[in-house]
C-alpha cells in the first residue's frame, strides 16, 4: 500500500512556510549587518526583497493552480504587465533614493 | 470674526461662493443621476455598465479623503517624503487581486464581502463578516468626520461641534438621492478639485522657497527618501509598515473595502476592472501620495531655511506650526498669502471637496446594511423600489451614526497616522486572513472561518491591553525595539487566525467543493460557466461601432439580434453575452447594457435589434448609435 504521507507534495506547504520564516528573520539582519541600519538603501531592499517573496509566492500559487488560464492570451498579457508594473516601480523607487543620495545636501 | 488663518475679503468671499456653487453642483447631481437608479443594482453598481476610465478617474477622489490632507502633510512635516509609501506599497498584493479576488466577486455576482463570506462558507460566517467590516468602515468615516472637523477648526476656528453637524446633513443628502453613479460622477469633480488644490499649494510653495533645488536643497536625506527608516522610528519604520500596510492593509484596502469593491464591480467587464485597478495604483495612488504630502515637504523646507537664514522668508514672514495636525492649513495660509485669489481657491477646492472619501464610505456602509441586514433579515420579498426607497434613508441615517462615531477620536492622542492605524491594525487582520484562506485553500471550511474570525479578533483587540503579547513577534520580523508595537498588531492578528484556522481545518471535515464551485481560486472557470448559463466563449473578436438601433418587441427582455456578419466578426455564438453602449466614449458607459445574443437577422449589418423594455432598461437612445463587444 502506497504510504500517503511520504508523498512530497504533502510537505511543500511546511517547506514554503518554513523558507518564509527564515528568510523573514535572516534577511533584515543580514542587510544590516552588511549595510548599517542608517543606510539610505536598507529600506528599499528590504521592502521589495520581502515584497518580492510575496509577489512571487502569490504568482506562483495562482498559476500552479489556474494552467490553464495562461493559454488565453489576455490572461497571459495580464500576468506579462504585472511583472513588468513591478520592475517600473522597484526601479522608480531606486531611482528616487539614487537622486536624494547624490542632489547636494544643506550642511549647517 | 476670529479665523484660524488670516483671510482677505477676496479670500472669503471665493471660498464662501465656491462653497456654495459646490454643495449646488452635488445636489444637482444627486437629483440629476438618480434617473440612473431605478434599481437596487443601479443604486449601489451602476448597472455594472462603466467604461474603466470612469471610476479610475473616481478613484482619485475616493483615495483621497478629508483625512489624507491632514493626515499625509503631518508626516510629511515630520519624517518627509516617506509619507508617500503607504501610497505606493500595493503592488506585491496585486496578482492575488487581479487574477483571484476580482474574477471571483464579478463572475459570482456577489454584492458584498459578506456575501461572499455566506456562500464561500455559511450564515453565521457572513454575520461575523458584517460586524468586522461595519466597525471597519464606521471606523473610517468617524476618522473622516473627525479630520473634516479638524480642518474647519484650521481654517476657520470654528469648533466641529458646529461645523460637522451641518456638514453630515449636506453629505447625507445628496449620497441619498443618486446612490453609486451619483457619487461616481460628483467624485470626478471632486477629484479635480483635490489635485488642483495640491498642485497649487506645491507650486506656490516652491516658488517661495526659491524653485524645485532650493526645495530639495533644504530637505534633511531622511526627509528625500521614499521609505522610512528601517527599524528606528516606532511609530513609522519599514519593517512595521511592510508587515502592516503592505500587506494586512493593502489587502484591506483593495480587497475589504466596500467602497472600492464597488468601483471595479461598476464597470462592463473583469478586464476594465483590472484596467481600472492597474491605472489607479500605477498612476492616482501615486500622485495622490505627493498631493496630499507635499505641503508637509514644504512646511519642513521652509523650516529648514528659515533655520539656516536665521531669519524669515522675505517678505513671507516666519512660518510656524503650533499644532501638526494644521500643518496644511498653515503652510497653504504661508505660502500663498500674497494670493488671496489663488487663497482663496485652494481651500475653497479643499473644504468643498473633503468629502470624497466619505461619501463612498456611506454609500458602501448602506449597501452591506440593504443586502447583508435588511433584505436576508427584514424584509425578505419586497420590490425594488422599496428597497432603493430603504436604501436612500438607511444612507441618511448611516451618516448620523458616522457623526456620533466622530466625536470619540477628539478624546484620542497621537499623530493623525498613529490615530488611524490603532483602529484599522485591530480590525482588520482576522478578516483579511480569513478570506484568503478562503479564496486560495479550498479545504477551508465554515467552522475554521468561524474560528480563525472570533480568535483573531479577540485576541488581536486584548493586544490593546497587554501589548507585551507582541513583542516577541516584533522581535522575531526585527521591528522597532522601542514604543508601542501597533503597527505588529496586523501581522499577530493574521498569524493567530491563520493558526487557528488551518489547526481547526485540519481536525475537521473540508468543505463540500461542490457548494463552493466558483468562490475559490480553483473554481473561477465555474463562476464564468454560472454567470453565463453555458460553457463561456473566450475567442477574441472584434469590437464593432456605428450601429443604429431597431426596435423589435418579438425579442424577448435582455435579448439582442444581430447581422450574421458582425456576429462573425464579434466571434460570437449564440446565448453569448454582449456589450451595447452608447457611440459616445465621453459617456463612459452611462447608457449601455449587457445583453444576450439571440438570433441572427437578416436585415442590413448596420442594424441592431432589441425590443423597447430592454432599450429603456438599458437608458440607451434610439437615435444615437452604439458599439458593441463580446465579453464571454
Amino acid at each position: 500500500m502506497k504510504v500517503k504521507i511520504l508523498n512530497i507534495k504533502n510537505f511543500i506547504p511546511f517547506i514554503v512556510i518554513g523558507c518564509i520564516l527564515w528568510i523573514s528573520y535572516f534577511y533584515p539582519r543580514f542587510l544590516t549587518l552588511a549595510l548599517g541600519e542608517k543606510s539610505p538603501w536598507i529600506s528599499y531592499l528590504y521592502i521589495y526583497g520581502m515584497g518580492g517573496v510575496a509577489f512571487l509566492l502569490s504568482l506562483v500559487w495562482i498559476f500552479t493552480r489556474k494552467k490553464d488560464s495562461l493559454r488565453q492570451k489576455e490572461e497571459f498579457l495580464w500576468l506579462i504587465a504585472l511583472i513588468l508594473g513591478f520592475l517600473f516601480i522597484f526601479f522608480v523607487h531606486g531611482l528616487w533614493i539614487y537622486i536624494s543620495i547624490e542632489y547636494p545636501l544643506y550642511n549647517p | 470674526m476670529n479665523f484660524g488663518i488670516e483671510f482677505s475679503n477676496i479670500s472669503l468671499i471665493i471660498i464662501v461662493v465656491t462653497i456654495i456653487a459646490y454643495f449646488l453642483m452635488v445636489t444637482f447631481f444627486g437629483a440629476y443621476f438618480s434617473k440612473f437608479s431605478s434599481n437596487i443594482h443601479d443604486f449601489f453598481f451602476s448597472g455594472q455598465r462603466f467604461a474603466w476610465w470612469l471610476p479610475f478617474i473616481s478613484m482619485m477622489a475616493t483615495g483621497i479623503g478629508a483625512y489624507s490632507y491632514l493626515k499625509y502633510s503631518e508626516q510629511g512635516l515630520k519624517t518627509g517624503m516617506n509619507s508617500t509609501m503607504v501610497y505606493m506599497n500595493e503592488w506585491f498584493i496585486v496578482p492575488l487581486f487581479f487574477f483571484a479576488w476580482l474574477p471571483i466577486m464579478y463572475w459570482t455576482k456577489t454584492r458584498s464581502i459578506p456575501q461572499y463570506f455566506e456562500k464561500r462558507f455559511n450564515t453565521a460566517t457572513r454575520y461575523l463578516t458584517i460586524v468586522i467590516l461595519l466597525a471597519y468602515i464606521f471606523y473610517y468615516i468617524g476618522y473622516n468626520l473627525f479630520t473634516i472637523g479638524l480642518a474647519f477648526q484650521g481654517i476657520f476656528g470654528l469648533p466641529p461641534f458646529l461645523t460637522l453637524p451641518a456638514i453630515t446633513l449636506i453629505l447625507g443628502f445628496y449620497v441619498s438621492l443618486g446612490g453609486q453613479t451619483a457619487v461616481i460622477f460628483t467624485d470626478l469633480v471632486q477629484g479635480v478639485l483635490l489635485y488642483l488644490a495640491g498642485c497649487l499649494a506645491f507650486g506656490y510653495g516652491l516658488y517661495v522657497l526659491g524653485g524645485f533645488s532650493e526645495f530639495f536643497h533644504y530637505l534633511p536625506l531622511e526627509h528625500r527618501l521614499p521609505f522610512a527608516s528601517f527599524n528606528q522610528d516606532p511609530y513609522f519604520n519599514s519593517v512595521g509598515i511592510f508587515w502592516g500596510d503592505a500587506l494586512a492593509g493593502s489587502i484591506a484596502f483593495l480587497f475589504l473595502n466596500q467602497g472600492f469593491l464597488m468601483r471595479f464591480l461598476s464597470v462592463r467587464s473583469v478586464n476594465e476592472a483590472r484596467l481600472a485597478g492597474m491605472a489607479n495604483i500605477m498612476i492616482t495612488l501615486p500622485l495622490s501620495a505627493i498631493v496630499v504630502g507635499s505641503v508637509g515637504w514644504l512646511g519642513k523646507a521652509i523650516l529648514t531655511k528659515q533655520e539656516a537664514l536665521n531669519t524669515a522668508l522675505t517678505p513671507y514672514g516666519f512660518l510656524e506650526i503650533e499644532n501638526s495636525y494644521h500643518t496644511f492649513v498653515n503652510v497653504v495660509g504661508y505660502v500663498v498669502q500674497s494670493n488671496p485669489i489663488v487663497l482663496g481657491i485652494i481651500l475653497a477646492a479643499l473644504l468643498a471637496a473633503l468629502m470624497s472619501t466619505i461619501d463612498t464610505l456611506i454609500n458602501a456602509a448602506t449597501a452591506i446594511f440593504i443586502y447583508d441586514i435588511y433584505k436576508p433579515l427584514i424584509k425578505t420579498n419586497s420590490s425594488d423600489k422599496h428597497y432603493l426607497k430603504v436604501a436612500k434613508f438607511s444612507t441618511f441615517g448611516m451618516t448620523l451614526l458616522g457623526l456620533l462615531l466622530a466625536t470619540w477620536f477628539f478624546f484620542q492622542k497621537g499623530t493623525l497616522m498613529s490615530i488611524h492605524y490603532r483602529g484599522i491594525m485591530v480590525i482588520v487582520p482576522s478578516i483579511v486572513t480569513t478570506l484568503l484562506l478562503g479564496i486560495l485553500w479550498k479545504r477551508f471550511n465554515s467552522i475554521s472561518a468561524c474560528s480563525a474570525l472570533v480568535v483573531g479578533v479577540s485576541l488581536t483587540f486584548m493586544t490593546l491591553r497587554f501589548p507585551e503579547w507582541i513583542y516577541p513577534l516584533r522581535n522575531f520580523f526585527y521591528g522597532s525595539q522601542t514604543g508601542d508595537p501597533f503597527l505588529f498588531r496586523a501581522l499577530f492578528g493574521m498569524i493567530v487566525s491563520g493558526l487557528t484556522g488551518v489547526v481547526v481545518c485540519l481536525f475537521t471535515k473540508p468543505a463540500d467543493s461542490d457548494k463552493i464551485k466558483g468562490y475559490t481560486l480553483d473554481s473561477i472557470d465555474d463562476a464564468i460557466f454560472s454567470f453565463k448559463g453555458r460553457k463561456p466563449n473566450f475567442k477574441r473578436g472584434k469590437k464593432i461601432t456605428f450601429l443604429k438601433i431597431v426596435l423589435d418587441n418579438s425579442l424577448k427582455k435582455g435579448e439582442i439580434a444581430l447581422s450574421n456578419k458582425n456576429v462573425k466578426r464579434l466571434k460570437a455564438e449564440e446565448q453569448d453575452i454582449i456589450y451595447v453602449s452608447d457611440n459616445r466614449w465621453y459617456l463612459g458607459g452611462l447608457r449601455s447594457g449587457h445583453f444576450t445574443l439571440a438570433n441572427k437577422h437578416p436585415k442590413k449589418d448596420s442594424v441592431l435589434l432589441m425590443a423597447k423594455d430592454t432599450l429603456e432598461k438599458s437608458y440607451l437612445l434610439k437615435d444615437k448609435t452604439v458599439f458593441i463587444k463580446k465579453i464571454i
